[in-house]
């Protein structure tokens, strides 16, 4: 590795690890410091918002706050993502309970035995172990170590279980009830398809609260002014080492690249980081942040998911419509409308053109 | 790296009605979310047959970072050399229904008392009931060690092994047949006595017979002591059971304790069996 690749390690790394304050994440924060602080055991706070926009970091920060916060408990705050660790990659339950267990650091089920290090005997315990046995064990440690809330990031993934959504609804009942049972609030992470398998359960919807943490919108005035000054922070990072004037000066094009999320933004710097070094180049050039952004039709398909979940967000909300697209039914989701309304009222200028069904009920002459 | 195991407090230690190490490993389990038998498995003691009391308590001890003193206080290991290798505990548990049944009253988990164990006791000293163990419902042993989900619940039939009866207590605790066994129980669990080694009892009757010589006077006892008796106290390979220790206790006015520890009783305790006008005895 030559000498002049150290500077963009360095930078990439600086990138890593600066922990953005900004307004979107510190609106984000106190909201869920409010609804963590007025939750009682048993309810349930969504946090969504669109992926990569800072949802996991902020998960991270409130955990790193609840430990402070009761320095006397052992467990206050147990985090585990909902993997999709079950067969042909579904979501299994057993498997998030293993999870929230070695969270826990369960003297049975989560001990890491230094006699076995691949961790081969327990997994072959917890393949033995029924789901319900593990349930309770995780119960009775949740409420020994006095743990407080129980947070499941990625929690969208419990919708890829094998029955769809009624076993994800399955699922959510049973992990409210493992909370309200050990007297813990359920915090759950995700992007805006959480909120679909969320809407079936009503009993669910009565004990949720959710929290939108949204993307920086380019139709917001004080989201592009908000945009830039972030820009304007890592500008200070990559300080005369780029072949363009400034990423301030790029903010539209990086803006639309990152749909507002920075986790986007941080990914494409970085990635553009690692074009320059791998063409040891001196300056990082617009080019580089062009080959690491996403394909144009991949933030196509992006948009369009952001797109329903802010919609679904909006009809939380109570907003009467949505500004970007207009829809004949806004307040209700695409998901939600009724099937029927399109065959029955066609669009008025379409005309009537007999089909060779209609020719053939025609009386013959 | 020890396991750290949620801790759990045993029931009773310090007075007559300590609890068993089996009950307490059991509740232990239970208490960790996991059943006696996953819990030996990842403690890495094989079994129940092959890993008796001391080797759980080592394991305990060592992968837990458990005290070993304190759970050796919930067994019999401290008397077991002294008494040889006679049996005088049950392998089959036994149980109080009664007191099952008080426990769940005052809300203290219901545990199997160490006192039961014992042969030689055959009923309860709190509530002057036998000791049953069939359920109460289906009639059945309970054979094994193994548990259900709870130490109250009939491996059989699933139903709690409590009293199905209410009962009169009758007040005569002087009836009580077994109370030295539960003054050894008291004394193993505030631990008083610590362990007993191998010919403790010859040592206690040496030390008193000596201890009376020394005071000019004579034990009535010795001096009717019967041929085999007397070979088994002069001869230091005879071995006594835990009933021999018992009858000691008995004679000599004192605790079972003190036999096994060799300890002689005060010679003002001894007014009954002393001879005061002093005979050559045969024994002497």
């Amino acid at each position: 590795m030559d000498s002049d690749s150290h500077w963009t390690l360095a930078a990439a790394k600086q990138i890593t690890d600066n922990a953005l304050n900004h307004s979107k994440f510190d609106r984000a924060k106190k909201e869920l410091a409010a609804a963590m602080w007025a939750a009682e055991p048993g309810e349930v706070i969504a946090l969504v918002g669109p992926s990569r926009v800072g949802k996991s970091a902020l998960l991270d920060l409130a955990g790193r706050h609840v430990r402070e916060i009761y320095p006397g408990v052992n467990n206050p705050w147990v985090s585990v993502m909902a993997a999709n660790a079950g067969r042909f990659s579904k979501f299994e339950l057993k498997y998030c309970l293993d999870s929230c267990l070695k969270a826990i650091k369960h003297p049975i089920y989560g001990f890491s035995d230094p006699s076995d290090p691949y961790g081969n005997k327990l997994r072959r315990l917890i393949e033995k172990t029924s789901e319900p046995t593990l349930r309770s064990a995780l119960m009775q440690a949740m409420v020994i170590s006095g743990t407080l809330y129980l947070a499941i990031d990625e929690a969208h993934h419990i919708g890829h279980a094998t029955g769809g959504n009624n076993t994800a609804t399955q699922i959510f009942d049973g992990l409210k009830c493992l909370a309200a049972e050990t007297g813990a609030v359920l915090i759950l992470v995700s992007a805006y398809p959480l909120l679909k398998v969320l809407r079936l359960n009503a009993h669910m919807l009565g004990r949720k609260v959710t929290i939108h943490f949204p993307r920086y919108r380019r139709d917001v005035k004080e989201d592009c002014e908000e945009f830039v000054r972030i820009l304007r922070t890592y500008d200070q990072i990559l300080a005369g080492k780029t072949a363009f004037r400034s990423l301030v000066s790029e903010w539209e094009y990086l803006m639309d690249v990152t749909l507002g999320c920075l986790g986007h933004l941080s990914k494409i710097l970085r990635g553009g980081l690692g074009y320059c070094q791998a063409e040891s180049c001196d300056l990082l050039d617009i080019k580089h942040l062009k080959r690491a952004a996403h394909h144009p039709n991949d933030i196509k398909k992006i948009l369009a998911e952001i797109d329903e979940g802010e919609r679904d967000v909006k009809v939380l909300e109570g907003s009467a419509s949505v500004s970007e697209r207009k829809e004949p039914s806004e307040d209700l989701p695409a998901t939600q409308k009724p099937k029927g309304e399109a065959r029955t009222a066609p669009p008025k200028n379409r005309t009537f053109r007999p089909t060779q069904r209609h020719r053939k009920n025609e009386p013959r002459v | 790296m020890t396991r750290q195991l949620y801790k759990l407090v045993p029931m009773g230690l310090g007075t007559p009605y300590a609890e068993s190490l089996d009950s307490y490993f059991s509740r232990l389990a239970f208490h960790n979310g996991a059943t006696p038998g996953l819990l030996r498995a990842a403690l890495g003691v094989p079994s129940a047959k092959g890993g008796g009391p001391s080797a759980l308590i080592d394991a305990l001890a060592v992968q837990a970072g458990m005290d070993a003193a304190a759970l050796k206080r919930l067994t019999l290991l401290s008397v077991i050399p002294a008494v040889g290798r006679q049996k005088f505990h049950t392998s089959l548990p036994r149980w109080c229904g009664y007191c099952f049944r008080d426990d769940i009253s005052m809300g203290t988990p219901p545990y199997r008392r160490l006192l039961w164990t014992f042969i030689g006791v055959s009923d309860c000293p709190e509530h002057r009931v036998p000791l049953t163990d069939a359920c109460p419902h289906c009639n059945s042993v309970q054979k094994g060690r193994g548990f259900r989900r709870s130490l109250i619940e009939c491996l059989a039939c699933g139903r709690p092994l409590i009293a199905t009866s209410l009962r009169d207590i009758p007040y005569a605790s002087w009836m009580y047949k077994s109370k030295d066994v539960a003054d050894l129980v008291n004394d193993i669990s505030t631990g008083y006595f610590k362990s007993a080694v191998e010919g403790s009892a010859r040592t206690f009757l040496v030390n008193t017979k000596e201890m009376v010589t020394r005071e000019g006077k004579s034990i009535l006892y010795y001096s009717r002591m019967s041929r085999a008796e007397r070979d088994l106290v002069e001869s230091s390979r005879g071995v006594f059971n835990f009933e021999d220790v018992r009858n000691y206790a008995k004679k000599f006015k004192t605790s079972i304790a003190n036999v096994l520890m060799g300890m002689p009783p005060h010679i003002d305790q001894l007014p009954s069996i002393i001879d005061v006008p002093k005979k050559e005895s045969q024994w002497s």
